[in-house]
């Protein structure tokens, strides 16, 4: 399992693609935090505001930079490595060998969640160092909830929590995206049934919002003011993805 | 017997819907021969060779390698085989010898860096590619890049090499080498060979016996020397005409 | 030519994705029907956001524009441009008695057709879920027009807006297309344009906040070089009374910087098809 997720990292790496992405992620994150930085105010929705400071930047941040994170970097990178590489032929070479199909899923899986937790961290870590540079420091940080009052070590372990959060959320979207990427016939389609899946979660029910309004959710859940239940759906959606996918790739044709 | 063989395909039979492509075929290869795998095209040579791979599951019948079910266990089957199906796609980002490394990891039998190294220098040296192993896949010719799938096929020490249509598009000297050494390997490490391919002169040079198949079922079967002596004055390649327009 | 622009439209009306986006539009339409019902219990009745079954069809147009048609338009062009192209498939067709002026033409005729039928149906289709779903009332209320407006001209009013919208996909398109044709990979056409997409959304906030909080004193106009911004806010300023417009040379401007990116861009994406080598 271990030599299985280390060739698919390197491979990963070895790929072009990845690293340009790396690099106009962080350049759009820095930008982010210029934008951020000029303002005065930080929303957590259309009503309510708070000062931007040092201690609340980086949560922030993750609200810019939610979108690009889960609309473009996330389902291009499983899209490219569940779909991509099989349909463009590559992967025969894998799959010929003495390996088992749901061992490569797997590691092939969390070998991307490895991947999403940097692009995750990189903006944590941009994020606190540029608040700290560009605004002021705080005492004392509220948040959605007017009531609770974080001094900064707690301001700074809310912002942990809150990127901890999104990253279950990408986990979750790393199944979804994984699973639906196992079924369509090429990369293109995959991309767009994934984005489709993914904002049409919001339709279906609200319980599911957390796809596309992942920042929104994550300022309520902090505030104990979301309304749905998040922690089943996404637990849900991440293991039943998985597993589903596992499956799928157990018992396919592999015919191209 | 049964334990001599090195494949074994027994009755299988694939359809997808309600087209059959492959009709109990059974056949067997024993331990040092090249077996020539001959049909036209759309036979249903590649999905056979699909199946013994394990890439699709037949619906009935069973493959055995080297004694071991490919259905039962298909790891413990496949680390006895290396094979290239339909024209091998390597990683064209990476060079020769990174697709190699990145693919010997899969191996269970190469533990350390240091042994797949050496594995990947060794099989490079055996394809005559040692010097170009540092450039990039995409810049290699299609001669090069059939050898590298040969290199690949190499690395877990297989006793049963598959290969699919290998002389396609090569020139004469890319096919000349390939025929050397196919036999090399044949001779010195005693690797037995299963190669579909249309090209029957060339496939007699080389091969010890022949399974013939027709839209998925055999026609004939049997020693490269029988076949000789069947077609007679006729040749190979009419005697081959023949049977398929019977 | 003639011959060129159907195979072209033949091919890509063979690819099921085709298929399956017009399919979706009533899906599409449904969900935002379902969505105004709601929205409806929660604006006045004389608001022009409250919608009947007059102007659902320019509210259901609103709602999806920016994201759906833009997305539909970016497939269609990276289906055309890059996924036949660097796949190798358009060998056979590059082989042939024609230039590759010629088939780009055709290749961009057959996106403006299947683009303008995207419009029609969706079009037709809202206007039948509007007929189900919402109370039909004698008059209309539109964005920025002084006094409610009746069948007659609501029904201009809609064919116009679906119109302009169209001209602004289109140059939304221009952009992608360049996009799609530099691409060596659908993924990375997908991106880019996905990408500008976004950007073209984030552009007229982040112009804005520099503009106010660096003191610039720049025209606040010049947020509508954005085309996302023109289909978020631009087109129901256009078709405005003219004593509630943004100015008389709001149209003039939108319309050149709508021809901009369709010149520029087309225009350089046109360059980039026909003169370089084919290595595929």
């Amino acid at each position: 399992m271990n030599s299985l997720i280390q060739s698919e990292w390197q491979r990963m790496w070895k790929r072009k693609k990845t690293l340009i992405s790396l690099i106009l992620f962080t350049a759009i994150v820095l930008f982010d935090c210029l934008f951020l930085g000029v303002q005065r105010f930080g929303a957590f929705d259309n009503i309510h505001t708070a000062p931007l400071t040092a201690q609340n930047f980086s949560v922030f941040l993750l609200k810019e930079v939610s979108f690009l994170l889960t609309l473009i970097v996330a389902p291009l990178l499983i899209v490219d490595s569940i779909n991509g590489e099989y349909t463009a032929g590559q992967l025969r070479l894998v799959l010929i060998r003495p390996i088992s199909f749901a061992r490569l899923f797997a590691a092939k899986w969390l070998n991307l969640a490895f991947m999403l937790l940097l692009f995750t961290a990189i903006t944590f870590m941009i994020g606190e160092f540029a608040g700290h540079l560009l605004k002021p420091a705080a005492d004392s940080v509220r948040y959605l909830n007017p009531a609770q009052v974080y001094d900064r070590s707690e301001a700074f372990i809310y912002a942990l929590q809150s990127y901890g959060l999104f990253y279950l959320i990408v986990l979750a979207e790393l199944s979804l995206v994984g699973l639906v990427s196992s079924l369509m016939p090429n990369a293109l389609v995959s991309f767009f049934v994934s984005l489709g899946v993914l904002i049409g979660a919001l339709y279906i029910s609200d319980t599911l919002g957390f796809f596309l309004m992942s920042a929104s959710v994550i300022f309520q859940l902090m505030a104990g003011s979301y309304a749905a239940p998040f922690y089943g759906p996404v637990l849900v959606c991440t293991g039943i993805g998985f597993l589903a996918t596992m499956g799928v790739w157990q018992r396919r044709s592999w015919t191209r | 017997m049964r334990q001599e063989m090195i494949l074994e395909v027994g009755g299988v039979t694939k359809t997808a819907g309600r087209r059959t492509l492959v009709k109990e075929l059974s056949f067997g290869v024993r331990p040092g021969e090249v077996c020539g795998f001959v049909g036209p095209n759309g036979a249903g040579k590649t999905t056979l060779i699909r199946m013994i791979t394990g890439l699709i599951k037949p619906d009935s019948g069973q493959i055995r390698i080297d004694g071991v079910d490919v259905r039962q266990d298909r790891i413990a089957a496949l680390s006895r085989v290396g094979a290239i199906v339909e024209s091998p796609i390597f990683f064209p980002y990476m060079s020769g010898r990174g697709n190699l490394l990145n693919l010997a990891r899969l191996h269970g039998n190469l533990h350390t860096s240091a042994q797949r190294k050496a594995r990947v220098e060794e099989v490079l040296a055996i394809v005559d590619l040692s010097g170009r192993g540092s450039d990039k896949v995409k810049t290699y010719s299609l001669g090069m890049k059939q050898r590298l799938g040969i290199a690949q096929a190499l690395l877990g020490s297989p006793k049963l090499i598959i290969l699919d249509e290998p002389a396609n598009g090569l020139d004469p000297m890319g096919i000349r080498d390939l025929r050397n050494l196919i036999l090399k390997l044949r001779d010195e490490q005693g690797i037995s060979f299963f190669i579909s391919s249309h090209l029957l002169d060339e496939l007699q040079r080389i091969c010890s016996r022949f399974v013939i198949i027709k839209e998925g079922g055999m026609v004939w079967q049997g020693t490269s020397g029988e076949w000789v002596d069947i077609a007679g004055t006729r040749g190979l390649e009419e005697h081959f005409v023949e049977l398929m327009t019977r | 030519m003639r011959a060129l622009f159907i195979s072209e439209l033949e091919r890509l009306w063979k690819r099921k994705l085709i298929w399956m986006m017009f399919a979706a539009i009533p899906l599409i339409v449904y969900a935002t029907a379902r969505y105004y019902a709601v929205h409806n219990l929660q604006v006045p009745l004389d608001s022009p956001e409250f919608v009947t079954s007059g102007n659902f069809p320019v509210m259901a147009l609103i709602e999806q524009l920016i994201v759906v048609f833009n997305l539909v338009s970016l497939v269609l062009l990276t289906l055309s441009f890059t996924e036949e192209y660097r796949t190798g498939q358009l060998r056979m067709v590059l082989l042939r008695a024609f230039t590759v002026g010629q088939l780009f033409r055709a290749k961009a005729a057959a996106y403006l057709v299947t683009i303008s039928l995207f419009f029609a149906a969706y079009l037709g289709v809202s206007v039948a879920v509007g007929f189900q779903m919402f109370d039909s009332s004698e008059t209309t209320r539109l964005f920025h027009h002084v006094s409610p407006a009746g069948p007659g001209e609501v029904m201009g009013y809609t064919l116009k807006y679906y119109g302009i919208s169209l001209l602004t996909v289109v140059g939304m398109g221009s952009a992608m297309l360049a996009l799609a044709v530099i691409c060596h990979t659908t993924t990375a056409a997908i991106g880019f344009g996905v990408g500008i997409l976004l950007l073209s959304i984030g552009y007229p906030l982040v112009y804005l906040t520099f503009n106010t909080v660096l003191n610039l004193q720049l025209p606040a106009q010049l947020a509508f070089l954005s085309l996302t911004q023109i289909q978020y806010e631009g087109i129901a300023y256009l078709l405005a009374d003219s004593s509630m417009g943004p100015g008389p040379y709001f149209p003039l401007f939108a319309l050149a910087v709508v021809a901009g990116y369709v010149l520029l861009c087309a225009g350089g994406a046109c360059l980039a098809f026909t003169r370089r080598d084919r290595w595929i």
